[in-house]
């Protein structure tokens, strides 16, 4: 027979290994220290460690002291010699008597009355252990683990959490560590299982995922030298919202998917490169951590379709690095970024014939012009510097200087033109008869010359006619596709920057605020001009900008759009994609 | 006249070395007036049309076509040869189609039996300046005095409802001599659409037409 442990309200008996189970329930332990810890809660007082003495004597298990007493007796319970019996509980006597209650206490009395005061009801106990691993299967140290009520651990070096021996219950159980997730290639996510149970009388295993989190994001900029690319257009798909770039925050979007509309609004860039030519980029890679670094060299590139470029950058090596490829053929493509199977980034590809456009350019003398000089080489270079971003190079050949004093009848309309006296040149507005009256007096004197330099044909002309008196407006051409412009100021950068804007309108490029020009600008940036502009930070490729005022011809989104009124005109030099797409290539 | 007898040494290395396979040699003859003359230039011009071939830079071809163009008043028949010949080693590119078609209408170099099938006809374009490979080879057509040319270029023009797109078209045909592209422009002559001015309408056609005969008078 056993011995009940403790008074009549307790529920176990101590058993010898060979008595009959008889009903009875087993209770188990994990080990030798949980069977300690029963005993030590159990065996208390004296008089009750006495009895199990007594009984205990039998079976060969004695010691002079009380703690080494338990200790041998939670090691006979450990090897089975002896077990330990739990009773049904007893039901509440009615009226009084003692109350049942799983708590280590029991409730107070009702009715107290004499006898033995009860001891605490044992507690019941279980294990948790929780393993951290990365999807390689191996141990991931520093995690930390959270149960819970049980509280939170870190992992050790094999990635183990151990909890020990716990209440019995059902968790919530986390596994969390700063720059790592559940999947190689995706945010910035604990690993977690839901509910659950802890059995009593059982050692729980819980397997959870953090994964050191890899370069998820791939995205590009222009390159700091302006020779080394054509056109870099960041403006068309201009973000809709803060943290509209699809990097952006890093790199907590996840896994991405380059979307197939490529005007989607996720700051993806535009390039343009001629065929048969190489154009640069800064490719940029952003992830945290140190440990995604080898997937610089595991990402690979693909251009969609294949035939318009092609990639020269065989390996990235840095984080950020040159990026270059080329032109294949006519037409338009992306290129994407894949790392571990995913897309990480992308920008698109618009890809034409370079051509060379003929500019002749002169200076009008008339009674009231004077001949400017001005400096052909540094105006090709200031030309060709904006329109290689549509893949044209400009050829300027010098015609010199056109006098035309002796037209009698161009100078009797040119005098019409000074509307008031000692005024400015077409102060009433620009009169676009004159204008192409000048330029047909000025090709016809070209075209009687002997010697000298001559026109070419089919080349748009640009006419540096400089009033004395000044004039009204920076320069114009007589109508859009026309192929003589003129700029009224003599040269420097200004006057340059309004002889470029004034050949994009040669070329059929329009104002912002021209309403046939609407196909000529992403709709959304069209949709800004007449708004406050707000200021942009300088990138690689183009200088910071101010805010600036409301304007009817200045793209909020684009101040610096060459085809608008940006008032710093060092500064108005960029053409965007459908710009690209639009303007005259003959 | 051979280059090398007018033009001055260093213009007459420049020819010599120049490499045509390279779209550095694009602006070669313009270069060689500005440093010599035309006589010189032209001279140039007749040395690179028995260099060219298939090997040829796009621009370097694009630009002697121009040169063609820009000279054509200043060539005799045997210069013309020289350069119909050329015309022949080089093969046509819809991408040059502006520069092609020009040197071929000022020289009246006939290439019509030569580019028949080759052009690919499509009439669905809005500038004489942008994908207008058919507009350039109509001017050329009737240039060339094809029967039904002048009337496919009328077409296109009549069906043109902008009045910039049509202003333009107009332009560019009058470029063409002849009393039937006279008859084509007086049609328009009472045309109150107008051009595009870069803030507003510009010019109305009717002025504009009035304006391409005062140019036709004088040219």
């Amino acid at each position: 027979m056993g011995i009940r442990i403790g008074d009549i309200t307790s529920r176990f008996e101590l058993m010898n290994w060979n008595e009959p189970l008889a009903g009875r329930t087993k209770r188990g332990f994990v080990g030798h220290d949980e069977a300690l810890r029963f005993l030590q809660s159990h065996l208390m007082s004296d008089d009750v460690i006495a009895e199990a003495r007594r009984w205990s004597f039998g079976l060969g298990i004695h010691h002079r002291t009380n703690r080494g007493f338990l200790q041998l007796l939670a090691n006979a319970i450990t090897t089975g010699e002896v077990w330990v019996s739990e009773l049904e509980r007893l039901a509440p006597a009615k009226g009084g008597g003692v109350q049942p209650g799983p708590g280590p206490e029991p409730g107070p009395s009702p009715s107290p009355g004499p006898g033995p005061k009860p001891g605490p009801a044992p507690k019941p106990v279980a294990e948790l252990l929780v393993t951290v691993k990365n999807l390689f299967g191996k141990g991931v140290e520093g995690v930390t683990v959270t149960a819970g009520a049980l509280g939170t651990k870190t992992t050790d070096k094999d990635g183990i959490a151990d909890f020990g021996t716990v209440t019995p219950g059902t968790y919530d159980i986390t596994a969390a560590k700063a720059g790592h997730g559940k999947v190689r290639n995706g945010p910035e996510l604990m690993d977690e299982k839901k509910a659950v149970a802890v059995p009593d009388g059982s050692k729980t295993k819980v397997d959870l995922i953090q994964h050191p989190e890899c370069a998820n994001v791939a995205f590009f900029e222009g390159p700091k030298t302006r020779a080394n690319y054509f056109g870099f257009d960041h403006k068309t798909n201009i973000k809709a919202a803060v943290n509209g770039e699809y990097w952006v925050p890093v790199p907590d979007k996840g896994t991405l998917t380059m979307p197939t509309n490529r005007f989607t609004r996720d700051e993806a860039r535009w390039v343009s490169v001629a065929v048969g030519k190489q154009t640069e980029l800064e490719i940029n890679y952003a992830f945290k951590g140190t440990e995604c670094i080898p997937c610089l060299a595991n990402s690979t590139f693909q251009i969609i379709p294949a035939t318009v470029a092609e990639v020269v950058t065989a390996k990235i090596t840095a984080k950020q690095a040159v990026f270059k490829i080329k032109g294949l053929a006519v037409g338009e493509a992306s290129l994407k970024v894949i790392c571990d199977g995913h897309d990480i980034g992308w920008f698109h590809i618009w890809c034409e014939v370079e051509k060379e456009l003929l500019i002749d350019v002169a200076t009008i003398v008339t009674n009231r012009a004077a001949a400017a000089t001005y400096d052909l080489a540094g105006l090709s270079t200031y030309m060709n510097e904006i329109y290689q971003q549509h893949l044209v190079k400009l050829n300027l050949k010098d015609l010199g200087v056109i006098d035309l004093k002796s037209n009698v009848a161009l100078a009797t309309a040119e005098t019409a033109e000074y509307p008031a006296a000692g005024g400015l040149f077409q102060q009433d507005g620009i009169h676009e008869l004159f204008m192409s009256t000048l330029d047909l007096a000025a090709k016809t004197n070209v075209v009687n010359r002997t010697t000298g330099a001559s026109a070419r044909a089919g080349a748009r002309r640009l006419y540096f006619y400089v009033p004395t008196a000044g004039a009204q407006w920076g320069g114009m051409v007589v109508n859009i596709g026309h192929p003589a412009t003129f700029i009224f100021y003599a040269d420097g950068t200004p006057a340059r920057n309004t002889g470029a804007h004034e050949i994009g309108h040669s070329m059929k490029l329009r104002h912002p605020s021209d309403p046939s020009g609407a196909a000529q600008f992403a709709a959304h940036n069209l949709a800004t001009i007449n708004t406050a502009t707000l200021a942009f930070a300088a990138t690689n490729t183009e200088p910071a900008s101010a805010a600036n005022p409301a304007h009817t011809n200045i793209l909020a989104n684009d101040p610096t759009n060459l085809m608008g009124y940006w008032p710093d005109k060092t500064a108005r030099k960029y053409l965007r994609y459908h710009q690209w797409k639009a303007a005259d290539r003959s | 006249m051979n280059y090398v007898d007018i033009c001055p040494p260093a213009v007459v290395y420049q020819i010599q070395q120049a490499d045509l396979r390279s779209a550095a040699s694009s602006n070669l003859i313009t270069w060689v007036e500005e440093n010599s003359d035309r006589q010189c230039a032209i001279a140039a011009m007749e040395a690179i049309a028995a260099r060219l071939t298939v090997d040829s830079d796009l621009s370097v071809i694009d630009l002697f076509c121009n040169a063609v163009a820009s000279y054509a008043h200043m060539l005799d028949a045997d210069q013309k040869a020289v350069i119909r010949e050329a015309y022949l080693h080089f093969p046509y590119n819809p991408v040059i189609s502006f520069n092609y078609f020009l040197g071929l209408r000022n020289t009246h170099i006939d290439l019509r039996e030569e580019l028949h099938g080759r052009v690919k006809i499509n009439w669905d374009f809005h500038s004489p300046r942008r994908d207008a490979e058919t507009w350039d080879y109509y001017l050329y057509l009737a240039t060339m005095d094809e029967p039904g040319a002048l009337e496919a270029l009328a077409h296109k023009i009549a069906e043109t409802k902008n009045g910039n797109d049509a202003t333009l078209l107009l332009m560019s045909l009058a470029e063409v001599p002849g009393k039937g592209v006279d008859d084509i422009l007086k049609l328009y002559a009472n045309d109150k659409r107008t051009a595009d001015a870069v803030d507003g309408p510009g010019l109305p056609i009717s002025a504009n037409v009035g304006l391409l005969f005062m140019m036709r008078g004088t040219n």
